[in-house]
């Protein structure tokens, strides 16, 4: 656990002292902001219905929430590797796990601080004399962060797998973008394989639901949508979103055991 | 850890135990999701103020006992007027209620939201629905049953319009969003949950006509509304039609002038013994009450009505002046505040909503139910500047006008009772069935009941003989807070600054900082 934080610290640190980050963080806060000015007037006012587009009810949430992880986590282990720092840290007093921890923290606390300028918004629309519904605002940010730490888990996965930081940042976005489309894309195809089996072989509508049903069950936006972007805490979804970016943490420690002894 | 061995069997022993440790650690995740979305395991908790993600009791109620599947339609095309957005945020609520609905109903509701730019799909939909013309609503349908339609303006929710003049600009706003009581409503009336219960109206006493429509003190409205929500009304004369039938799930007796016979009143006790249900309300002048034995009945039930009036004093909206005379003083609103908590009145208190009352006598509570174990409660009060106006038997009128030698002033007179108790006489119920709890609902008041106030009091009504047939799942439900949180035009610059250039340029100067430092040969990026 000490591990853990020594590397968060370091990582966080670091992320701060890069100008990628700065960049990072200026675009998308601009960005951020110049939606939910648009978010204000194309709800004539609705606070509420602003920050729902801002915190998961929009595309260029969804949008940042694919782009922005693949990019840190390039640099987290890729371009260690690149750079040959990441010898040093795996032979180093740390076990792997920490190092994944600490680094899988580090950039999520860097999304973290990008969407709370939602709420640093949701408290200038309060002193102006509106008050937000506090309660699904909160919500919101929950999720975001929730959902932000299952693509950093995916990109951490993907970096660790190749040393070359652009293609790990390609290969991440192009995983989270697969996750997020998944479910509709699966979904279209499978109904067009079914109906081309549905002649040839029995059972294929009872095997068409169950694909529906999991394909449902994976489904990221249907998970975000049906719980934090309604302004409900559903402990299921945040399980879900818990236990998903576990599983890719935990893949990606095996993934640097891989290469320990692969090298 | 690994085998040393670098030869096809150890490649494929280290490969296979990638696989199953990448195997079960995704079984084990599908396995925590799974018993994590379990109901007992489950929790959601509804974050928002206004509680727009919870439904209301009578709604699980409703959706619980779905006997088959209903469909809802949704049909919704913006259209340019002066609410255009705010029917959209309606819209918009409205179907995040139906999901919830449908989640709750498990596979007994089907939402279907129609795209009506599809002019193709929209004509054969409209066709199978037998639609006419296009109107943004919601139509919702069971095979066998009349389809329920529901107007987005009016059914969903109400609009004000403002006042779209320069000089007293007032925008428009929702006033109050109905969707679920709506949606609830048009539920039961495709599915007729619990068949249809029969309710008499006491006839030939010089009661209110329950069939009449003519008149303003008839009962036709309601009705036309208890047979719209499931019941079926009618009259039964004792003399004519002989002793009460057993398919009765409650009689009324409303605002009887002559005399109620022996055998009659002997009938009605009997009927209430078994746990029979009975709503009884004296006429409005003192001389009937006496004559019609309304209360002698009430004093069997441990209830007194006055002989006088509630009166209230009333203001002059014109010169806001409260006046204590003219006949203007036994009609007034029974404001929430004034209602108690007993189901009959306590969702149209939670909803803000008054109803109307006229010429009202006082309902006392002398003692609780004494056949066994019940209790009997107030519905509703007067004002508390409020007395009771005595009949002037010379005159043989009331002179609506407060008397301090002789009158009780200023108290808040209650004008209702509700009781309900197992009674003693209920003892001839086969084996292993409970005995059937009784239930009667005094009214103080007859003129609530008629045509001429009953737009103002249909939710009352409605409660009232929904409360007494044991359907307290049909009860009203509340009207939700529209919950729209807008910020004014003109205050949205002082936001925009803060997104647009506050936040950004604070991230620039920290940018900016951060590098100089760094050239400076600040703190630089250390391994571990």
């Amino acid at each position: 656990m000490r591990g853990a934080v020594t590397i968060f610290r370091r990582e966080f640190a670091g992320l701060f002292l890069s100008p990628l980050a700065w960049i990072l963080l200026l675009v998308s806060l601009f960005v951020n902001g110049f939606f939910f000015v648009q978010y204000l007037g194309i709800y004539r006012g609705d606070v509420t219905g602003a920050l729902r587009a801002s915190l998961g009810g929009s595309w260029p949430f969804w949008f940042f929430l694919v782009l922005l992880p693949p990019l840190l986590a390039m640099r987290l282990v890729s371009e260690e590797a690149r750079n040959g720092t990441l010898e040093f840290l795996l032979t180093g007093p740390v076990g792997d796990a920490s190092v994944v921890v600490g680094k899988f923290l580090a950039a999520l606390a860097f999304l973290a601080i990008l969407w709370l300028s939602v709420l640093v918004y949701a408290l200038r629309v309060q002193t102006v004399g509106t008050p937000p519904d506090w309660g699904p605002a909160l919500g919101g940010y929950l999720g975001a962060v929730l959902a932000s730490g299952l693509f950093v888990a995916i990109g951490l996965l993907v970096s660790s797998l190749t040393n070359t930081p652009l293609l790990a940042a390609f290969l991440a976005f192009m995983a989270c973008l697969g996750w997020l489309i998944l479910p509709i894309v699966g979904a279209n195809a499978f109904q067009s394989i079914a109906a081309l089996l549905a002649d040839y072989a029995g059972g294929v509508e009872v095997a068409h639901a169950w694909v529906l049903g999991a394909l449902n069950k994976m489904d990221v936006l249907h998970h975000f949508q049906s719980s934090f972007l309604l302004g409900v805490f559903d402990t299921s979804e945040v399980v879900f979103f818990l236990t998903w970016t576990a599983l890719f943490l935990f893949l990606t420690v095996r993934s640097l055991e891989a290469r320990r002894w692969r090298a | 850890m690994i085998g040393a061995g670098t030869g096809r069997g150890a490649r494929f022993g280290i490969t296979l135990q990638v696989v199953l440790t990448v195997g079960l650690a995704v079984v084990a995740v599908v396995l925590v999701n799974w018993l994590a979305g379990r109901p007992g395991v489950r929790l959601r908790v509804d974050l928002t103020e206004a509680g727009r993600n919870t439904l209301s009791d009578p709604a699980l109620e409703v959706l619980g006992q779905l006997p088959e599947e209903v469909t809802v339609d949704i049909f919704y095309r913006p259209e340019p007027s002066p609410i255009t957005g705010l029917e959209a945020d309606v819209m918009t609520r409205t179907y995040q209620l139906l999901l919830l609905m449908s989640e709750e109903a498990r596979e007994k509701l089907e939402v279907r939201n129609n795209d009506v730019s599809d002019r193709e799909s929209f004509a054969e939909r409209a066709q199978e629905l037998n639609l006419r013309g296009f109107e943004n609503c919601l139509i919702v349908h069971r095979d066998g049953a009349l389809p329920q339609v529901i107007p987005l303006v009016g059914g969903l929710a109400r609009f004000d319009i403002g006042n779209p003049s320069r000089d007293n600009f007032k925008p428009p706003r929702v006033t109050s969003f109905d969707a679920e009581e709506a949606i609830v409503q048009a539920l039961l009336k495709v599915s007729q949950v619990g068949g249809r219960p029969k309710i008499y109206f006491t006839w030939g006493h010089g009661e209110r006509d329950i069939l009449g429509t003519g008149d303003p003190n008839d009962l036709g409205k309601l009705q036309t509304a208890l047979v719209d929500d499931g019941f079926e009304a009618t009259r039964w004369s004792f003399i004519e039609d002989g002793p009460f039938p057993k398919d009765m799930a409650a009689l009324a007796i409303i605002g009887p002038a002559d005399p109620i016979s022996d055998e009659e009143l002997d009938a009605i006790k009997e009927y209430v013994d078994q746990g029979g249900r009975l709503v009884l309300s004296p006429h409005p002048m003192a001389p009937q009450i006496e004559r019609s034995r309304v209360r002698e009945l009430l004093e069997h039930y441990g209830m007194e009505v006055s002989s006088g009036m509630v009166c209230q004093p009333f203001f002059v909206p014109e010169t806001g002046q409260m006046r204590w005379t003219s006949n203007q003083v036994a009609k007034y609103l029974i404001a929430p505040q004034n209602m108690d908590g007993h189901p009959i009145v306590d969702p149209i208190r939670r909803g803000d909503r008054s109803f109307v009352v006229s010429g009202a006598h006082q309902i006392r509570r002398t003692r609780q139910p004494i056949q066994g174990q019940g209790q009997t409660a107030p519905l509703f009060r007067s004002f508390a500047r409020a007395w009771i106006d005595g009949y002037d038997r010379g005159a043989k009128r009331y002179d609506w006008t407060p008397d301090e030698n002789v009158e009780t002033i200023g108290q808040r007179f209650e004008l209702a009772q509700a009781s309900q108790f197992v009674p003693a006489g209920a003892e001839n119920v086969p084996e292993g069935e409970q005995r059937r709890e009784a239930r009667i609902v005094a009214m103080g008041t007859t003129d609530a009941f008629c045509d001429a106030n009953f737009d103002y009091n249909a939710d009352l009504l409605r409660n009232l003989f929904n409360w007494l047939t044991d359907r307290e799942y049909r009860l009203s439900i509340s009207t939700r807070n529209p919950d729209l949180r807008r910020i004014p035009p003109e205050r949205v610059p002082s936001v925009a600054q803060l997104a647009l250039w506050l936040l950004p340029g604070l991230c620039l100067l920290l940018g900016i900082v951060t590098a100089y430092a760094r050239s400076r040969g600040g703190p630089r990026r250390q391994p571990a």
